[in-house]
């Protein structure tokens, strides 16, 4: 990241539909968010009105006039056409996992496989939503299966309506991706 | 039209969308392919059965209109009605139908042969019929 003079930096939430991604990406927005949804017609995979099917966006500003500029994707595989288009010049993903679907271990794996690239750079940072009403699989399972894919990334507990959780996992993803760019510098 | 999942929409509308959209392509040499999706990105009705390529268009079809409705709003057009793309080779068209508050969309994708003016009212009245012909159905 250049020090120099106000940035503008990409950052992706993806994950499962209703694991919390426009909810996220509004806890925090500063400006009016661009929503793109539509009237959801497929209850038996998330009982919901209504789904994104283009992309949310929002706008969080930091000290130096920085601005974290926040995409969500739409969640189901057949829009995996578009998280690549969304997530060109983007520097990192928040990986959203809802515990309470019947395998969030492999809904990880499915986007850890789309966003391989992030998450091979330390980019990624994976957040596990609705884990008081469902404690399993734990945070450490979570680790072993990321142990068993050589992969090093923090995952948190998180509530997403809670725009001080959001906020932490965006500071822990700025800090990791910081940390990788001073590493190699 | 109440909410209705892909499947029911298929079983109960199918064989009337399917109908108008064989109607579209036959009587018009320059229509390639049409299908009727949900505005969540599934496929209802289809000319030419290629199901995994219908159902990549029905999701891709499903954002452009999403995105084409929130850069309406965002530009104070009023209310969305259809996107257009133009290429070297054809062109294509993405219609809400009317009477479904948008929950229906239709594409239809013509060679660079048919002129456009002749294509978008093609399309516009197969939009028409189908629009009637789900009043109907629901009365």
């Amino acid at each position: 990241m250049t020090p120099e003079g106000p940035q503008e930096h990409k950052i992706l939430f993806t994950g499962t539909m209703g694991a919390g991604k426009t909810t996220a990406i509004a806890a925090v927005s500063g400006i009016k968010m661009v929503k793109t949804e539509a009237a959801n017609t497929d209850r038996g995979a998330f009982n919901k009105a209504t789904t994104t099917v283009g992309f949310d966006y929002g706008e969080v500003g930091l000290a130096g006039g920085h601005v974290l500029r926040l995409y969500g994707t739409p969640g189901q595989e057949r829009f995996s056409f578009l998280w690549k288009i969304v997530a060109r010049g983007a520097i990192g993903v928040i990986i959203l996992v809802d515990n309470s679907r019947p395998d969030p271990v492999a809904d990880l794996g499915l986007y850890l496989d789309n966003f391989k690239k992030f998450a091979e750079i330390g980019g990624v940072v994976i957040a596990v939503g609705r884990t008081e009403s469902h404690p399993k699989p734990s945070i450490e399972d979570y680790y072993q299966f990321l142990a068993g894919r050589d992969l090093m990334l923090p995952v948190f507990a998180v509530d997403v309506r809670k725009s001080e959780n959001v906020l932490m996992v965006l500071d822990v993803l700025f800090n990791m991706l910081e940390i990788s760019d001073a590493e190699s510098a | 039209m109440n909410y209705k999942n892909s499947t029911q929409l298929r079983q109960e509308h199918g064989s009337m969308l399917s109908e108008e959209l064989e109607r579209l392509t036959a009587e018009n040499e320059g229509i390639l392919a049409a299908q009727v999706c949900t505005s969540d990105g599934f496929e209802v009705a289809a000319t030419r059965r290629n199901a995994e390529s219908h159902r990549r268009l029905a999701a891709m079809v499903s954002s452009m209109q999403a995105l084409g409705a929130a850069l309406v709003e965002e530009t104070e057009l009023g209310s969305y009605r259809n996107l257009i793309i133009e290429a070297t080779e054809g062109k294509c068209i993405m219609m809400a139908i009317a009477g479904t508050r948008g929950d229906l969309l239709l594409t239809v994708v013509a060679n660079s042969q048919l002129m456009f003016g002749v294509f978008l009212v093609l399309c516009r009245n197969t939009c028409q019929a189908i629009s009637a012909r789900l009043s109907q159905l629901d009365a």
